[in-house]
């Protein structure tokens, strides 16, 4: 399968720095200062260029001094070599971050993002949810119908996936039959109600595809007040996943325990929810007191 | 297998404590009685249980040694004055606030295996616990008690939502507890229904008003039910109403 295209097209572009570029030739300036030409040996112009991502002006400078970027001869078809360059470049990316067989992210993207995430949360105090899935029974596909069976399903499964997500949401394949949704910007309550859409789903290409898979999910979210480190929030969703597996596999386990009345209140009712049930209510005062005026 | 046999099993819950959950059980329980019905009351406020104290009996045996003794259900039911059978649970144990989700999953299978009833009651407890939820997905029909404070409607709101976004659960009925008037009790229910069918898309059932009264003060101070020591009271009345409804519930 190739990489998914929406997943390139999210990756950050990279820019290239000509000598053309205004700051570039100030910083030419100051190593070179002649100005942002580089001549070679026979005295032919030749264009020096940087591929950069937004460096700092210090960094650039000392990328110059050890000339380490690609000289082009005027001669050459320069448009053509670098937009195979950026081509090159953006497929490399792509190809570090996203799974082969697959098309969804891999751990690295994972890791990273996760950090992001919980950056995010500290910084708008919106939580976000964490889910983990785990396919019950896929050894044994493998073990009887030969991994090539094993390896459709998958990919069945994840186009799925690819077509079902919510755009925000970013799905990674963890490891083997194991995979980590992210959604940002979303309370557990969602977070589990998509999680059992999931949990379907799953079921439902497993019985297309007449193999007998399902899945064991835990969920989690990442609330403002959570003081763990990406790794210990991991552990954490972790834990409820082997909640699920160990409580006889093929469900979402999700942490219930610790719900009480206020916290489901702050939790689960929206503003908007809340407001319009207050504004009622005053209506109701309102009438009372009228009525006891009139009496 | 005969379905005539099998119970109507309905959870009384209500997100908020104190709004009186543990009071309309016993008083529906007792007035479902009356109208020539078996009905078994269970107490599954696992944390703080109270039947066994608002009915003034001390239970030899109760739903902890279902849990960590071999009992059955069956074994711990004792007969009540309310002419109700009742499930005794133990109050300030502290394990079982927060049971571990397979000890639920037993009592919900015990539960289910019970036979010979037309009816159970299941008690709730308060807040959106696991427990709780499973208990209510467990029962057929959802009784959510409010009354005419406002923290009681965002809490039973609360409730409602969790329960059809976890469980797809789109059927509840409301009783109004403790209210001055029949007009309150509809514009608190119209309140909270007009809320649920804008932002959850479905309307719920009003299963009518249980008014205040002296009564229900000097019952639970003498430990009896309400509606047997007052039979001609106006909430005796009310618990009638409500009653009849529960039972065409059942029949549709």
């Amino acid at each position: 399968m190739k990489p998914l295209k929406n997943n390139v097209q999210s990756l950050p572009r990279v820019q290239l720095t000509a000598a053309s570029h205004k700051p570039f030739q100030n910083i030419m300036k100051k190593v070179k200062p002649n100005g942002g030409k580089l001549l070679s040996k026979k005295d032919q112009p030749e264009i020096f260029f940087i591929l950069t991502a937004d460096l700092p002006p210090e960094e650039l400078s000392k990328l110059l001094q050890a000339k380490k970027g690609v000289t082009v001869n005027l001669t050459d078809n320069l448009l053509k070599r670098l937009l195979k360059l950026e081509k090159d470049y953006h497929y490399l990316r792509a190809l570090s971050l996203t799974d082969e067989l697959t098309g969804l992210y891999n751990k690295r993207f994972f890791n990273k993002q996760l950090k992001i995430e919980i950056t995010r949360t500290r910084r708008t105090g919106q939580p976000f949810c964490l889910m983990f899935i785990d396919l019950d029974n896929f050894k044994s596909v493998n073990d009887t119908l030969g991994h090539t069976k094993g390896d459709e399903f998958l990919v069945n499964l994840c186009r799925l996936f690819c077509q079902k997500i919510r755009p925000t949401d970013f799905a990674c394949r963890y490891g083997g039959d194991e995979f980590i949704i992210i959604m940002p910007a979303t309370y557990l309550v969602d977070g589990i109600s998509i999680a059992q859409r999931w949990h379907d789903l799953i079921k439902q290409v497993a019985s297309q595809m007449e193999l007998d898979v399902s899945s064991s999910i835990g969920i989690d979210e990442f609330d403002i007040s959570c003081t763990l480190k990406a790794e210990e929030f991991l552990d954490k969703v972790d834990k409820e996943l082997y909640k699920a597996k160990n409580n006889g596999k093929n469900k979402v386990s999700y942490p219930g325990g610790s719900l009480h009345a206020h916290e489901a209140e702050e939790k689960f009712v929206t503003p908007a929810e809340k407001d319009a049930l207050y504004k009622g209510s005053a209506t109701i005062k309102q009438k009372r007191k009228q009525l006891s005026t009139k009496g | 297998m005969n379905t005539k046999s099998k119970p109507f099993i309905v959870s009384v819950t209500s997100g908020k404590g104190g709004v009186g959950k543990t009071f309309i059980t016993t008083n529906l329980a007792a007035t479902l009685v009356r109208q020539g019905k078996k009905v078994l009351v269970a107490d599954c406020d696992l944390g703080l249980a109270n039947i066994d104290i608002m009915l003034g009996i001390n239970p030899q045996l109760n739903l902890k040694d279902v849990v960590f003794g071999n009992l059955h259900l069956r074994d711990v039911i004792i007969p009540t004055e309310g002419g109700f059978d009742l499930i005794p649970a133990s109050s300030g144990v502290r394990e079982m606030a927060q049971l571990l989700f397979e000890k639920i999953q037993i009592i919900k299978d015990m539960l289910l295996e019970i036979e010979g009833y037309d009816l159970i009651l299941l008690d709730t407890g308060a807040g959106i616990a696991e427990v709780v939820l499973q208990f209510n997905l467990l029962a057929s029909q959802n009784i959510v008690v409010i009354n005419k404070e406002l923290t009681s409607l965002t809490d039973a709101y609360a409730m409602v939502k969790v329960m059809y976004q976890v469980f797809g659960r789109q059927s509840f009925s409301i009783i109004a507890n403790n209210i001055p008037n029949e007009k309150d009790g509809l514009n608190i229910y119209k309140n909270i229904d007009t809320i649920s069918r804008r932002f959850l898309g479905f309307p719920l059932n009003y299963l009518g008003h249980v008014l205040q009264d002296d009564a229900v003060a000097k019952s639970m101070l003498k430990q009896e039910i309400a509606v047997m020591r007052f039979p001609r009271s106006r909430i005796a009345a009310n618990f009638s109403q409500i009653g009849r409804t529960v039972l065409d519930l059942r029949k549709s």
